[in-house]
């Protein structure tokens, strides 16, 4: 799956598997509350299940876009959800390469 | 997840509502939710002619779409800042947006109309970018909307603005300001414009989400003067709340409203006169925005 982040700066990732929009915005460390996530025309629910061929957009929807290194949901919640954070970013991360 | 309204595919959810909604449902939301705020809060009257402040942003650009749906008559305004490529982004954006729909523009640049750029300006007064940039966006908007003959003046201020301004103020205990935090700002002098806020019961997300399905080319990269900023501080910090407890922007924003605002005088109430160099609205002889402009002149005779 090709995934653009526009939060705020563009970087491009590439990950393999299937999930749910959800879980791609948990993975990539943001606050659900702060972006949307377009295929195409259309906007996706959480439950929206993605696919390996796709490509999505994640879009910041805060003006100027959020404060770079801002902590997270997970982050708030303690270091081991810090952890899963991590490790998650760094899967994504590697399967792009590097790229990000 | 499905159409509360016709069970298609939803397209946005609003956790705060319990709804979500396919793309028709979710713009006939919006579109009643500011019909109501005009109404609730007596924002515009029939014969109203609206100039609506416009950035290039999903917001403003947003709400002269929404405005000119409803068949209001607007003017849009849109002022050059001269931040680089994100000030000439930002016109590309709204001048498209305008021409595809025949709606009428007037743009006034800092650089042509006072004779410097708002970096310049803030290096000359040694301040923050966005203050001077504020400062001087309300001045200019004013002064257009007054100039252009309409009787009020819209920004696209959503919730999440809103609701950051709220919080802001009331960690520093901001009494004055908070007092004049208000979806309507009325005229208070024959030189001063009606002001009104539209969006502001819209979350920035519900507005963002607005923009995608109408299919609005908006510019999404930030102001570079605006990494760091308080307020993106306090919207951070506020949506770490809200996505664990949805709903809590608003009954924050709308207990203030209903709640505090009555109990609140502007304890800072003064008398009000004209600028003895320009003629705009202020409280001293003469007004702040033409002391920084001619720090800024100052500066660019001294470095050219």
């Amino acid at each position: 799956m090709k995934v653009i982040v526009r939060h705020p700066q563009l970087r491009e990732l590439q990950t393999n598997g299937v999930r749910t929009v959800q879980d791609l915005v948990r993975e990539l460390g943001l606050n659900p509350e702060t972006v949307l996530v377009i295929r195409g025309q259309d906007l996706l629910t959480r439950d929206v299940r993605l696919n390996e061929d796709d490509t999505v957009e994640v879009r910041s929807a805060i003006s100027g876009g959020a404060l770079e290194g801002s902590v997270t949901v997970s982050e708030a919640k303690g270091l081991a959800g810090r952890r899963i954070l991590r490790c998650a970013q760094n899967d994504i991360l590697r399967k792009a390469g590097g790229a990000a | 997840m499905r159409c509360l309204k016709c069970q298609e595919q939803a397209q946005v959810e609003l956790r705060q509502h319990h709804a979500a909604y396919c793309r028709d449902h979710f713009l006939d939301f919006v579109g009643k939710q500011v019909q109501r705020s005009l109404e609730h809060y007596r924002m515009l009257s029939p014969g109203d002619s609206v100039t609506v402040a416009v950035s290039g942003g999903k917001d403003s650009l947003s709400l002269w779409d929404i405005l000119n749906s409803l068949g209001y008559r607007t003017v849009g305004l849109h002022i050059q800042l001269g931040i680089g490529d994100y000030s000439k982004q930002s016109l590309d954006k709204t001048l498209a947006f305008a021409q595809e729909r025949g709606l009428p523009l007037t743009v006034v640049s800092v650089e042509e109309e006072y004779g410097a750029s708002i970096p310049v300006l803030a290096r000359a007064n040694r301040r923050e970018a966005c203050a001077v940039c504020g400062l001087s966006k309300r001045y200019i908007m004013n002064r257009a909307a007054l100039e252009a003959g309409t009787t009020v003046l819209a920004t696209g201020h959503n919730l999440d603005d809103e609701v950051a301004t709220l919080y802001g103020n009331v960690m520093h205990w901001q009494t004055g300001y908070l007092a004049r935090q208000a979806p309507v700002l009325p005229a208070t002098h024959p030189k001063l414009v009606k002001k009104v806020k539209p969006l502001h019961l819209l979350t920035e997300r519900e507005m963002a989400s607005y923009a995608i399905l109408r299919g609005i080319d908006y510019i999404v990269e930030e102001c570079p003067n605006a990494k760091g900023a308080k307020s993106l501080l306090y919207k951070d910090a506020i949506n770490l709340v809200e996505v664990e407890s949805p709903g809590t922007k608003q009954q924050f924003y709308q207990g203030f409203l209903e709640r505090l605002r009555p109990l609140l005088k502007d304890g800072d109430e003064v008398q009000l006169r004209e600028c003895e160099r320009c003629g705009q609205v202020t409280t001293a002889e003469e007004c702040s925005f033409c002391r920084i402009w001619d720090r800024a002149r100052l500066l660019l005779q001294r470095v050219p």
